[in-house]
């Protein structure tokens, strides 16, 4: 393509192609193009100085470091991350036992591979123990369903269903935002006196779900599992994946009192108008 | 053994990343200690989804793609307008850290430089200032800045290119006072 030193519209075209070529991010043709209306316009010519300049500026300033105790800082938070979690199984402590090891762990995988994957379970069983760990903190707290819902959707990228105030005797109390299994979710949590659920809320893409194995409320699917001393409800409604997680000794409460007042699944603005 | 191994794995593929967290956490809040706290918590919360089989090359845009959320959460909070006068406000007096600003030879001119520069960049609106210290400080390409972003690629060269015109007005005004570092830049070759 050719382009006229003073034809105004080329430049106009070519403008944000400058940068692009000015950043090395152009393709070839674009950057002979560039290349090529260079040579005969000074104006463009001025403009990829001026850029080339305050990209040479700019990326002086990556020379400042982070603090020095940052890492450490960090590494501590992971480590505690991991102490949170159960202990997992214990290694034999005779060689003679490594053969049998070997066979034993080629049939567990042979086993887990046929079980329905637990990912959902896992991932949000582990956060609900490390949220408990860090003492119930909330991003948001809230004793009413429309603010929880409210803070919520400017946050995440999917349509927020109604959150409900109470789930029977359990009350709402905040909403916190997680990143489990690659993705943003909240994690709203219900509590009646020392006792907490939380039900995540997440988009269903990509993840591989439990079975359902159980009908409440009337026609709900639901998968209801155990694991790691917590009970987990797991459905979907529309495209999103909901996650009741409480201790067992909680669970099958909160689950009968769910049952009776699922989420609907509404836009806000059509539940709370203007 | 199993999690000090996933410790290990995600630390040889994260701390490498962690001066450029902190860079664009502290400009995109104008608070080192914040930007502290949203680092710590960018790294917890990429280690809880981590897997050692991750894909070496995706981590560094999905870090980078937790702090902008945990960023733009914090300052939907907050209130965005009030942040953005904030940064402009610390960032025209704020240089100790730079040490762009600490070296002796260094001209009056091209303190002044950066100083415009920090404060052109801090007065940015967040969505544009996310791209620029990206693409332009931390030199992400505009795929990964695009990911870390979760926005399209035509999205990131449009911000860019707006950021890049409001950038250049700011500077404008400083022309009196840069002139000399200006006048280097511009002399300088394309290649």
């Amino acid at each position: 393509m050719t382009m006229q030193a003073t034809d105004t519209t080329a430049c106009d075209k070519l403008r944000m192609v400058i940068g692009a070529f000015v950043d090395g991010e152009a393709d070839e043709v674009d950057a002979n193009d560039v290349r090529t209306h260079l040579r005969t316009c000074a104006s463009c010519r001025a403009l990829a100085h001026e850029l080339s300049a305050i990209n040479q500026s700019l990326s002086a300033l990556s020379e400042e470091r982070a603090p020095e105790h940052l890492w450490p800082g960090i590494a501590a938070r992971l480590e505690q991350a991991d102490v949170t979690k159960p202990a997992r199984r214990v290694r034999p402590s005779w060689r003679m036992a490594a053969t049998a090891c070997a066979i034993l762990i080629a049939a567990f995988a042979i086993v887990v591979s046929m079980l329905p994957s637990r990912d959902v379970v896992q991932a949000s069983v582990e956060d609900f123990i490390t949220y408990r760990a860090k003492g119930w903190t909330v991003d948001s707290t809230a004793h009413d369903g429309r603010t929880v819902t409210e803070w919520a959707q400017a946050r995440v990228p999917f349509a927020v269903p109604v959150v409900r105030d109470r789930i029977g005797v359990f009350e709402v109390g905040g909403v916190r935002l997680c990143w489990l299994l690659e993705r943003r979710l909240l994690g709203v949590t219900y509590a009646t006196g020392d006792d907490r659920a939380v039900l995540y809320i997440m988009e269903a893409g990509g993840l591989s779900l439990p079975q359902p194995n159980r009908v409440l409320g009337g026609n709900r699917q639901v998968a209801v599992e155990q694991h790691k001393g917590h009970g987990v409800a797991v459905w979907t409604e529309n495209d999103l994946v909901f996650v009741l997680v409480a201790a067992e000794a909680v669970f099958d409460r909160i689950l009968e009192l769910a049952a009776q007042s699922m989420p609907r699944h509404a836009r806000l603005a059509v539940q709370y108008p203007g | 053994m199993h999690d000090t191994g996933k410790r290990r794995r995600f630390e040889v593929l994260a701390r490498p990343e962690l001066d450029a967290l902190f860079r664009t956490a502290r400009r995109m809040t104008g608070d080192a200690g914040l930007a502290q706290d949203l680092v710590q918590d960018t790294c917890l919360k990429a280690y809880r989804a981590f897997s050692p089989d991750d894909e070496p090359r995706q981590v560094r845009p999905w870090l980078f793609r937790i702090l902008i959320n945990g960023v733009i959460d914090h300052a939907r909070h907050r209130g965005r307008e009030a942040l953005v006068t904030r940064n402009a406000e610390l960032i025209s007096a704020f240089q100790v850290d730079l040490e762009l600003h600490s070296r002796p030879d260094r001209a009056l001119a091209s303190r002044e430089t950066g100083r415009a520069i920090e404060a052109a960049l801090a007065a940015l609106p967040i969505d544009l200032r996310a791209v620029a210290i990206l693409v332009l400080v931390e030199e992400a390409s505009y795929a990964d800045t695009a990911t870390a972003l979760a926005i399209t690629d035509d999205l990131v060269r449009s911000r860019l290119s707006r950021a890049r015109d409001l950038l250049r007005q700011r500077l404008v005004e400083h022309d009196d006072r840069v002139a000399p570092q200006a006048v280097q830049h511009l002399n300088r070759g394309l290649e």
